[in-house]
């Protein structure tokens, strides 16, 4: 998440992750990148609970690991 | 279905203007940019369709700070055609003079559930595997930080015997 550079300066909290699991073993050398897609959006008046669908893949595509995760984010400012 | 999907694309627009957009992929294609791909001029049957939010967190390495493609497949009697529409972002979002890296903060307003963002490669080293081993407590004996394929192990994924 830090590397993607998505919510470096509006991040509130790191609210918890679910559903971890290590799908595949995870080999020196291999290529990974991670994918995240908004998987539900909880708004409150300062911030919005966002859930994420994560998965770690290697150059194949292939899982490595699988989790939901849900960050505080900052509202847009006026 | 093309309606919600314009929906959907009508919204993504509209963020993205916000966050400074910029030009389509159509231009890139008047312009002959290489990869790009008009759409089909008859009316296709749709199959799939969705956005990937592709970030780019080194500032030296593209003037664009954020991409986003569109991919819509469609399917022409016995051929599958792709489009895939490209928005660019030519003002960084967020700039971190400290670390010389632009930063593509967005708000909670800026997700969409069912959108999808994609990280860089990274290549796994014997560093990560050795952290991750301190981190979560494995035991020397579960994790060999050889960099062999043929090693059996791994920071995840526990082999038997751990």
């Amino acid at each position: 998440m830090v590397q993607m550079n998505l919510v470096t300066d509006t991040v509130l909290a790191f609210y918890g992750i679910d559903k971890l699991r290590f799908v595949k073993p995870v080999f020196i050398g291999i290529r990974s990148s991670c994918k995240k897609v908004a998987d539900a959006i909880a708004k409150s008046s300062e911030m919005g609970v966002v859930t994420f669908e994560t998965t770690v893949r290697n150059q194949n595509a292939r899982p490595l690991l699988v989790y939901r995760d849900k960050l505080a984010i900052k509202k847009r400012p006026a | 279905m093309l309606r919600q999907l314009w929906l959907v694309f009508a919204d993504h627009l509209a963020k993205l203007r916000r966050g400074q957009i910029v030009h389509s992929i159509q231009q890139d294609a008047r312009q002959g940019v290489p990869g790009v791909e008009d759409m089909p001029a008859s009316s296709p049957k749709l199959i799939r369709s969705g956005v990937a939010l592709k970030s780019s967190s080194a500032a030296g390495k593209s003037s664009t700070a954020c991409a986003v493609s569109w991919r819509t497949i469609f399917q022409e009697s016995m051929t599958v055609s792709f489009l895939t529409i490209d928005f660019h972002c030519t003002r960084r979002v967020g700039y971190d003079a400290s670390e010389g890296v632009s930063t593509l903060s967005l708000y909670y307003e800026d997700f969409t559930v069912g959108v999808e963002h994609v990280s860089r490669g990274r290549t796994i080293t014997e560093s990560d595997v050795v952290n991750f081993a301190g981190l979560s407590a494995i035991s020397s004996s579960c994790t060999r930080t050889k960099s062999s394929r043929a090693s059996p192990l791994s920071a995840s994924g526990l082999p038997t015997g751990c």
